[in-house]
């Protein structure tokens, strides 16, 4: 097969194809063109314009992500990478409820535990101000003002920082385990029908 | 008043448009069933045959999954009289397992569907 039969217009839509398959691994970027390509010459020599086929392919870009993702998933939960998974779960939050849900949890956590690890480096420096504050009707993480304080006293002392620590690991271990979640599921999910 | 079309409404277009998505898997797999067909060949039959509205961009993809999936094998094939290779896909045991399971749910949910539909309209 020979791509200067094709008409133009699908010879560059089989390039921008390929172009958006560049993440996945060659051999299934070269079988998904390859399959497309044998698709596209066969439907032309049975008389189908050139203009059908490619609006009926939809973009180039929106037809590779499907495969993209998937790849994305797959490799991403064998490496128990969390950042190109994140990239696919923010991608798909608007497409139901759940996504969402996982989304605005795993923002939260990652928030939480960040901000919790950064009032253990500050605790550092400004150890009157940082800490547990407990007191009639007061409950503080973080930093407090005398005025606003109260009878609130700080409880942790310099115990603060390996306890901000651990709760900053707890919540961005949790965030993790809520991605890798998430992709496990939508993996299996996908595996079925989108 | 104007006189609602629902067969032209956004509404029923996303809702037809997810009924044939979800119905193509058990469609594809039902096509395999007499033996193994490429691409085209299977678009063809799902519009002709079985009147399905389908994309040429929707049906690789869902291979693609059913491939991933276990359900279907690919093989690429020269056919005598092509032109050009064809990607051909097979039903898998796991596959034809899975269909069977498929077509008792969809027969199920058909007959209750109608059951309801006919005696709300009655």
């Amino acid at each position: 097969m020979n791509d200067s039969d094709l008409p133009p217009e699908i010879r560059k839509y089989l390039m921008e194809l390929r172009w958006s398959l560049t993440t996945l691994p060659n051999s299934d970027c070269e079988s998904i063109v390859e399959e497309l390509r044998a698709h596209m010459y066969e439907a032309i020599a049975q008389g189908q314009s050139a203009s059908a086929l490619v609006a009926g392919f939809g973009s180039p870009a929106l037809y590779a992500r499907e495969y993209v993702e998937a790849y994305t998933l797959s490799a991403g939960i064998a490496r128990a990478a969390t950042i190109p998974l994140m990239s696919v779960l923010l991608s798909r939050l608007t497409r139901s409820f759940t996504n969402a849900f996982f989304g605005l949890s795993i923002f939260l956590l990652g928030c939480g535990g960040v901000a919790l690890a950064l009032l253990a480096v500050a605790k550092v420096f400004t150890p009157d101000r940082i800490g547990l504050w407990l007191g009639t009707g007061v409950f503080v993480v973080g930093s407090i003002s005398q005025e606003s304080a109260g009878g609130a006293r700080e409880v942790l002392g310099y115990g603060f920082i390996p306890a901000a620590l651990l709760a900053a690991a707890l919540c961005l271990l949790l965030a993790r385990a809520l991605v890798l979640g998430w992709a496990r599921r939508s993996v299996q999910n996908s595996e079925i029908r989108k | 008043m104007k006189d609602i079309r629902h067969d032209d409404s956004p509404f029923y277009g996303i809702w037809r448009s997810q009924l044939y998505k979800g119905l193509a898997e058990m469609a594809l797999l039902a096509l395999l069933r007499q033996g193994a067909r490429y691409g085209l060949d299977m678009l063809k039959a799902l519009r002709e045959d079985a009147g399905m509205d389908v994309s040429e961009g929707s049906i690789y993809p869902i291979l693609h999954r059913l491939a991933k999936a276990g359900f279907v094998a690919a093989d690429w094939r020269h056919d005598a009289g092509a032109t050009h290779p064809r990607k051909y896909y097979a039903l898998t045991d796991t596959g034809r397992a899975t269909l069977a399971s498929m077509e008792r749910e969809w027969a199920d949910l058909a007959a209750n569907l109608h059951a309801l539909i006919g005696s709300s309209t009655s």
